[in-house]
Formats: structure tokens, sequence, C-alpha cells
């Protein structure tokens, strides 16, 4: 450990010290001061959060170009950092605006709902920028714990609590054997810095069982953060049991984080020298195939969503696979490109949900282009990303994966991403056709301005990012340059 | 900004300003769009005579700026004569659907004409985009705006036709979009830089094996589009189903990507596959021919009918394109220009008598001459067009292709090829004989003898009227096409001449890996040398 590196520079920290002190302001002032109504109390807090992000946000742009490794090389604030930083903050803005309808609606409490929700997005920031396995775990943790309990925010809801009780139990499994296959990993390498552990990855000569044994765990513990298959049976039952808004921060942030850890684990050389692609293209193509398949037979869009988002985290498998820069690259474009189209998708079902129903049926989307057609495009344009048609970022997103799975050589496992998207057509296709081709009732929530803006920024971000994706490509180029 | 630029964007931009109009004013939103489209049809007349005063070669208006450079690739567009003809058609349909559609719409008004812009945006850019990725944008957002077209004003079975056109046109894209990433990684792999411009990856060598498999994604999707027997189950249905202005659009232009596909991309990208391939293609076109004219025939509904005979029309195009020498070639894209102008005016002429009494059975009708004058004389002389009567558009086109096709079947038998060669282009021949049943047998049925249904005569308003002068106004630009076309074909022969010729050069001599010549059986080979001299 070199002793410039030892310094405490508090401005690299900066992001996440708003974050934190949000998050302890928010509960505070939900305890003290005094609202007139709970309604507006949520969006006194909900505009705290909001604002306590933008400042966060502010605060990472700040640190572009300001690479570092500090905190004794605990903290590494460089671009995958940065880039997947934003993509989590983006993520937390989104559910924090999309939460304000859900809460006021299940008369919860704002202030520890949002002072959970930035907790774990503290926890997410900590876990993206480790530069050390112990700040990676406490990260894991600090991300994890919190949604463990706002997947059961809805304390009436029994599928909810079940959500968070099966969250909760299976994720603390998982979390061990990642732990385990640290610890592992630690005892063979000699160090618990990353970089050290990635230097050791590429020595010559084959590698120790144990030293394989822990990679193998630790990557199993990422990937059912990932909810890639066979760690994927949570998913379903905690996705759909939990609060809508949460779902969506799960859906989009936890999965980021955890496909930037496996980058800074595992990117390029190191998975290679792992010897573990045919498992991991193995894992990728059981991902992509029961994710869609397993989707098609859904009759709630909400569980439709949740087996729909392991298919997406099995094209992303592919770019980490592919190992190469394009195929990273391509990772982080596509959970940036992911991150959006859930909230458009999931802030739709919010807003369809307003006699307090968890569940939404196809049926329930019926005649929805006549009846709010406004809320109908939205939700439109983000089928069409999900399925990967353009102009939309999910295209740019889904052919930059299958590019660099071609270039790496796995044609066929690009061949059946393709053919697993051309599955998801069928149950994609369904949401549109029924909002625009039937007739059908319905009462639909009034959308308060703040919802309706965000939802329209998203889903103007993936129109324009898919049709001029180069700004959002070289930053994603720019963040994994550092591994190539 | 390019004239083609203009081209591409001014219906999105025109379908974007629809957004900000006043509700409820659909006379606003007709004039509007047909303001739109007659414009574009204004500004793409002096490509024409652009291309003329270049020499009729090369690529012209080409506009080339950054899009996205960490793949290398941009914004770039051209046309030459192939893509300046398809353009022209394109523009010069909208118009006149865009005019039949006026009365025929009768709900959601804001949306139809939003999709009928935004549709011409996609087909236009299809057709003027110079690289792969660009090319494969457009042609994927074609579909979305046909999806609704068809499934929102479609007829009784909508959904399900809408549904099976874009599963299949989606589905077979999917293959293309790995075949092309695999083209850009090979690019990268051998010239060290990315790259999807089509003249750059012409330029890569790759081995027969490779080429089949991408000629087989890429065909595929083509084929699909085009469509070929036996990927042609899509078309009857959303044809049938589909509003008489999405019909129009895709017998006149969407089918017709699938060729423009082959001819600019999957034949001149894949020369070695396309050798190979070849007999197959020629048999599935020669079914297609018969096939569609058989089940034409029997057809009870007139708009199944004229779908049927376009699963016809279009077997002939492709038998024109794998005859692989100047006159096929040449003769499959004016086939398909043709087949544009004549069928997209049957399915106008089937909208007009199904706008009045909602009813498309051939056997509802009977004599009806005698109460359209206008309308049967019409019907007649597009029929006549449609069956290839010499001064009409359609002789012209079907005997290129006959005499190609039969110079490329003599050619392969009278090189030691089998007789079957020859054979196969004869049964191909009798599809023009069929075409002239069904046709005329339909023209017979409902226009000729007594009047069998006396509540088509009725006076009272609900009997069937001739055509409206708004009505004649819509046919008037397309008969003056199909003479024009069949008089004077030289203006349409003209710009496809030279680079139908650079094509054929490059599929008959270009192999661009030496190793594999030896693929070639020396029939064609000796078939290639013939043509050229």
């Amino acid at each position: 450990m070199d002793t410039a590196a030892l310094q405490l520079n508090w401005l690299q920290l900066l992001p996440w010290l708003i974050v934190v002190g949000g998050a302890l302001l928010v509960v505070v002032a939900d305890a003290f001061v005094a609202r007139p109504s709970e309604s507006s109390r949520s969006a006194f807090t909900a505009l705290t959060v909001v604002v306590c992000l933008g400042a966060a946000f502010v605060a990472t742009t700040l640190l572009w170009g300001r690479d570092a490794i500090t905190f004794g090389g605990m903290l590494h604030t460089d671009k995958l950092t940065l880039l997947f930083e934003t993509v989590v903050l983006v993520a937390g803005a989104l559910a924090a605006l999309v939460s304000d309808r859900w809460l006021a609606r299940h008369e919860q409490t704002a202030g520890g709902y949002y002072g959970l929700l930035l907790l774990s997005l503290a926890g997410m920031m900590a876990f993206i920028s480790a530069g050390d396995m112990i700040l990676l775990f406490l990260g894991l943790e600090l991300m994890s714990i919190p949604i463990y309990v706002l997947a059961a925010a809805d304390r009436d809801e029994q599928e909810s609590v079940e959500a968070g009780l099966k969250y909760l139990v299976l994720g603390s499994f998982a979390t061990g054997v990642l732990l385990f296959g640290l610890s592992l990993l630690y005892g063979w390498a000699g160090t618990t810095s990353i970089e050290g552990l990635r230097a050791a990855f590429q020595t010559e000569g084959p590698l120790p069982i144990y030293a394989i044994l822990g990679g193998v765990l630790a990557l199993a513990g990422l990937l059912f953060k990932v909810g890639a298959v066979p760690f994927h049976m949570w998913t379903p039952d905690v996705y759909e049991g939990a609060p809508t808004p949460v779902t969506a921060f799960m859906a989009a942030g936890v999965k980021a984080s955890a496909f930037a850890v496996l980058i800074r684990v595992f990117a390029g050389p190191a998975l290679t020298g792992l010897h573990v692609s045919m498992l991991i293209a193995l894992i990728a193509a059981l991902t992509m195939v029961v994710g869609n398949v397993a989707a098609l037979a859904q009759e709630s869009v909400k569980r439709m969503l949740a087996y729909s988002s392991i298919g997406h985290a099995g094209y992303m498998l592919l770019g980490l696979l592919a190992g190469s820069a394009a195929g990273t690259a391509a990772v982080g474009f596509y959970a940036a490109a992911y991150t959006i189209v859930t909230f458009v998708s999931f802030g739709v079902l919010i807003l369809l949900a307003s006699d307090g129903r968890a569940s939404i049926t196809y049926a329930d989307l019926r005649g929805l282009g006549t009846r709010k057609p406004w809320v109908a495009i939205l939700m439109t344009v983000a089928m069409l990303s999900l399925i990967g048609l353009p102009p939309t970022m999910g295209f740019v997103g889904k052919f930059y994966l299958f590019w660099a799975a071609v270039e790496a050589g796995w044609i066929w496992l690009a061949v059946l991403g393709v053919l697993t998207s051309a599955v998801s057509l069928a149950y994609y296709l369904r949401v549109v056709l029924v909002m625009w081709f039937d007739e059908g009732e319905g009462v639909v929530d009034q959308a308060g301005p703040a919802f309706v803006f965000a939802m329209t920024l998203a889903a103007a971000a993936l129109l324009v990012f898919g049709t001029m994706p180069s700004p959002v490509l070289g930053f994603a180029m720019q963040a994994v340059g550092i591994y190539f | 900004m390019s004239i083609l630029s203009l081209l591409v964007f001014l219906p999105l931009l025109g379908a974007l300003l629809l957004l900000l109009f006043p509700k409820e004013r659909p006379d606003l939103y007709k004039a509007f769009s047909l303001g739109v489209l007659l414009v574009e049809f204004a500004i793409s007349v002096p490509l024409y005579f652009q291309y003329k005063a270049a020499g009729f070669e090369g690529f012209i208006a080409e506009e080339s700026l950054t899009w996205i450079p960490q793949w290398g690739v941009g914004y770039t567009v051209g046309v030459d004569g192939i893509s300046l003809v398809l353009v022209l058609l394109t523009t010069f349909l909208g118009p006149v659907v865009a005019l039949g559609a006026f009365s025929a719409i009768t709900k959601r008004h804001r949306e139809f004409w939003f999709h009928i812009l935004l549709l011409h945006t996609a087909m236009i850019g299809t057709f003027v985009a110079t690289n792969l990725l660009l090319f494969f944008v457009f042609w994927e957002l074609m579909l979305v705006p046909m999806f609704f077209l068809i499934g929102i004003w479609g007829g009784e079975q909508r959904i399900m036709a809408t549904v099976k056109f874009f599963i299949y046109t989606a589905v077979g894209s999917l293959l293309m979009l790995v075949g092309i990433a695999y083209l850009g990684a090979e690019h990268a792999v051998q010239t060290g830089a990315w790259s999807f411009a089509f003249t750059d990856l012409m330029g890569l060598s790759l081995v027969t094996s490779m080429q089949l498999l991408l000629f087989g994604a890429f065909a595929l999707a083509f084929a699909i589009k085009v469509p070929m027997w036996p990927v042609h189950t899509w078309l009857p249905d959303a044809h049938t189903e589909a509003p008489t202005a999405g019909s129009v659009i895709l017998a006149g232009v969407l089918l017709k990507m699938g060729v423009y596909g082959f001819v600019r991309l999957a034949m001149p990208l894949f020369p070695d596959a396309v050798h190979a391939a070849t007999p197959l293609f020629i048999v599935l076109a020669v079914i297609g021919i018969v096939y569609g004219a058989l089940v034409a025939m029997v057809q009870p509904d007139m708009k199944r009918l004229v779908a049927f005979s376009s699963v016809s029309h279009l077997g002939f195009c492709m038998l024109g394109l794998f005859a692989l020498n100047q006159q096929g070639m040449a003769g499959g894209i004016l086939q398909g220009l043709n087949h544009g102008i004549s069928t997209g005016a049957l399915f106008l002429l089937v909208g007009v008598v199904y706008e009045r009494t909602h009813n498309r059975a051939i056997a509802h009708y009977g004599g009806i001459a005698k109460l359209t004058p206008i309308y049967a004389t019409i019907f007649l002389i597009v029929t006549l067009s449609s069956v290839g009567l010499p001064g009409t558009n359609g002789f012209v086109g079907e005997f290129l292709i006959l005499l190609g096709a039969f110079r490329h079947g003599y050619g392969t038998w009278a090189a030691g090829g089998s007789f079957w060669n020859l054979a196969v282009v004869g049964i191909a021949c009798t599809g023009v004989i069929f075409g002239a049943v069904y046709m005329l047998w339909l023209v017979q049925r409902v226009f000729f003898g007594p009047v069998t249904n006396p509540s088509l005569a009725e006076k009272d308003g609900h009997g069937l009227t001739d055509l409206t002068p708004r009505e004649v106004l819509v046919f008037a630009p397309i008969l003056l096409a199909i003479f024009w076309v069949g008089f004077y074909p030289k203006t349409l022969l003209d710009p496809l001449e030279k680079p139908v010729a650079a094509l054929v050069q490059r599929v008959q001599d270009d192999h661009s890996n030496p190793s594999t010549l030896a693929v070639l059986d020396d029939a064609q080979a000796h078939e290639g040398r013939e043509v050229h001299h």
C-alpha cells in the first residue's frame, strides 16, 4: 500500500456523503418538522430526495477527469465508478419521483421509506466504487438490507411481506456464498485489493482449484443479485410482491450495481484467466431462454416484466463474456438503457394501479391508447426499447452486445440472443396490442406533473439516445477504458 | 442538408407537427398530410434529372455526417439508379394513397396520418441509406407504423393479421442483425477499422461457407419481405385485412424492399453464395409464380385474389433477379415497380367498391359495368397492365424477365447442365397465362353480364355509384404511369442500366477469395462469360 494513496480525499467521497447526509436529513425532518398533511409531507420529502440526488449528480460530474484511488486503495473513483454512479443516481431519482404516488395511496410514512431508499443508494455507490473486497462487501450489505425492508414496505399485503422475507433469506444466503468465495480468493491471492486479485487471475499457468472455486462462488454471489439463472428463483415473487417503485429500483439499480462489480472484478483478461468462460456462456444461455420463455406464460404484467428482466440480465452477460472493451462498454450502455426503460414501464403500472391493486393484468391495459394516449405512448416506447427495435436505446444496446459476442467468437450465443428476442416479441407486443387495438374501461390515476415530466423525459431519452447514441457510448467506452 | 435527407425527414417533421394540430379536425390533417406528400414528390423528381446529368452512373446526392463515430458508422445516404427509381415509386404512390384514403378512414384520424407520414420516412430512409446500420434502423422502423395501420384501421381479422405480419418480418430480420454484426466485426479484423458502409463491406474476403451462412441470414429477411414461397403466408392476411392505404403501401413499396434488399445487399455482398443458391431460388420463385396464380384463381374475395396475385408477380421479380444477367435483373426491378403501380391500383380499386358496399365478395357483384362505366374502364385498363398486355407497363417487365430467365436456362443447359434448367423457365411462363385467367375471369364475373345483385342498382343512395372526381384524380396519375412505362420504358430502364450492369459484373466475376472459385461449376462460369460478350 503506497502512502500517496493513503490520503483521505474527501472530495472523492462527496457524492456518497451527500446521499448519506440526505438519508439522515430525510429521516430526521420527517420526524420533527410538522407538515399540514401526510400527502404534502410525502411530496416535500420526495422533493428533498430529488434535490439531494441532483446535488450528488453534480458532485459526480465534478469528479470527471479526476480519477483517483484514495483511502488506502479502498475507494476507486474512476470513470467506471462515475458511469454506474450516474446510472444508479438516475434510478434513485426516478424511484423517488414514482414513489410519491404509491406512498400517498398506501398511507405510508415518507421519511422511513425515502431514508431507506437513499441508504440503499449509498450502498450501491460504495459497492460500485469499491477497490477492495472489504468495502465491496460493506457496500453490498448496505445496498441489500434496506431493500429487504423496502420490499416488505406494504405491510398489510401478504405478498409484500413474503417478498421481503424471501429476498432476505435468499439474499443473505447469496451474500454468504459471495463472502466465502472472497475469503478463498483472499487466501489464495494474499490480498484484499481487487487490483491485486485481478493481477493474480492473470498469472501464467493453471490456477489452483481453491482459487477457481473462490472465483466461481464470488461470481455466483454476484449473479444472484443480477438474477441470472439458476440463481433467479427469487426474482418473480420478490418483484411481484414488492411495491412497484421498489421493484423498479431493484430491477434497475441493483442489477446495474452488480454488473459494475462484475466488470470491476472479472472484466476482460481476469475472466479469461479464471477459465470459466464456458460456464458463464451456459448461464447466459439459460438466463436468456428461461427469462423470456417464462415471461410468455404470465398474465400479470408486473410478473411478465420480472421474468423479462431475467432475460435482459442474460443479454448483458454476453457483453461480460465477450471480455472485450466493446462488450464491457456494451454492458454499461445496456445498464443505462435498461434503467431508464424500467422506470417508464413500471411507472405506467403505478399509474394503472389506482385502486390499490398490486397486480396489473393485460386486460387492465385495454384501450389505454384511447383513454390515456400519452401514457400509452410512453408505454409503447418502453416496449419497443425492451424488444430492441430502432430507434431506441434498447436496439443500440442489444446490437452492441450481440456484436461484441460475435466479435469474440460467441456466434451461437448471439444467435440464441436474437432468437430469444424473437420470443420476447410475443409478450411485449401483446402490451402494445391491447393498449391500442382493444377497447376497454378502467380508471387510471391522474398523474402529477412531476411524474409525467419524469416519465416523458425518460421516454425521450430512450428515443434521443437511441437515435444519437454516441454521447452515452463514448461515456461507456471511456468508463471501461481503464481495463483495456 | 442534402435533398435526400430532406426527403427522409420531411415526413417525420410533418408527423410531429401533426401532433400539435387542434383536436378533431380531420379535414386539416388530410390536407396537411397530402401537402407534405406532394412536396415530397415535387422534390424527388429533380433527382431523376440530376442522375441523368450524371450520365446515369454512380451515386448522386450523397451526404455523409458523423453519427456514431465509436462504431465507425456515419449517417450516409445516396442514391444510384436502383434506389432512385424506388424512391420515385414511393413518392409517387404517397399522394395517390393519401388522396385515396380521404373518405376511407372514419376514426382516429390524427393517428392514421401520423403513421402514414412516419412510414414514408422509414421507407425512403431504407432506400437511400448507404450503410448497413442505417439501413437496418429504417428497415425495422417501418414495422411500427405498419403494425398500427393494419391493427387499428384494418378489417375483422386485423389483429391476427398484424401480429403475423410483425412477428414474421421482425423475426426474419433478427438473424440479419447477427449477420450485420458479423460483417462489422469481420471488417475490423481484416482492415483494422470498423465500418458498415456497403462499399467497404463488399471489399471483404469471405470463405464460401461463411458467405452461405450470411447469405442465408440476409436472404431470409428479404425473402419474407418479398415474399417468396414458402414464407409468404403473412401476406394474404396482411394485405386483405389492412385498410386500402395500408395494402397499397404494402404491395407498392414494402414488398419492393425485399427485392431491393437482394439487389443492394444479399447479392453483391455474397456473390459466391448467390451462385450456389441460384438453382434453389429459381425453383422457389417458379413455385411462387404458379402457386400464387392458382390460389388467386379460386379466391372468392377480390382483395384476397389481388393479394395472392402479388405472390405470383413477386415470383417473377425474383426469377428475373436470379437469372443473374442484365435483362433478367433489370426486368426484375422494373417489374417490381410495375407491380407497385398496377397492384397498388388494384387495391385502390377494390377499396373504392368496398367503401360503398362494405363487401368484397366477388359473388356480391356482377354486371356492374352498366352501373359504373368509368370505374369499369379503369379497372379493365389496370387489369390488362397487371396481366402484361403489350403497350402497358406489365408487358415490358415480364418480357425482360422471361428473356433473361431463358438466356440463363439455355446457357446452363447448353453448357452441359440439366435440361431442368430450361424446363423450369417454361413452367414459369404458364404463370403469365394463369395470370390472364384469374384477372380476366375476375373482371368478367364482376363487371359483365346482367346485374345480378339488384340492391347495387338502387338509386336511393344505397346503390353502387360511379367514381367521384376525387377518385378519378387518384387514378389519373396511375393510368398515365401505366402507359408511359408501357410505351417508353426507357425512362426507367436508363437509370437501371449501369447499376445493374455493375451488379451483374460483381455477381458473375468477382470472387474476392480465389479458393472459392472451385465452387462454381463450369456451366455457370461459362454462362457468365457468354453474357458479357
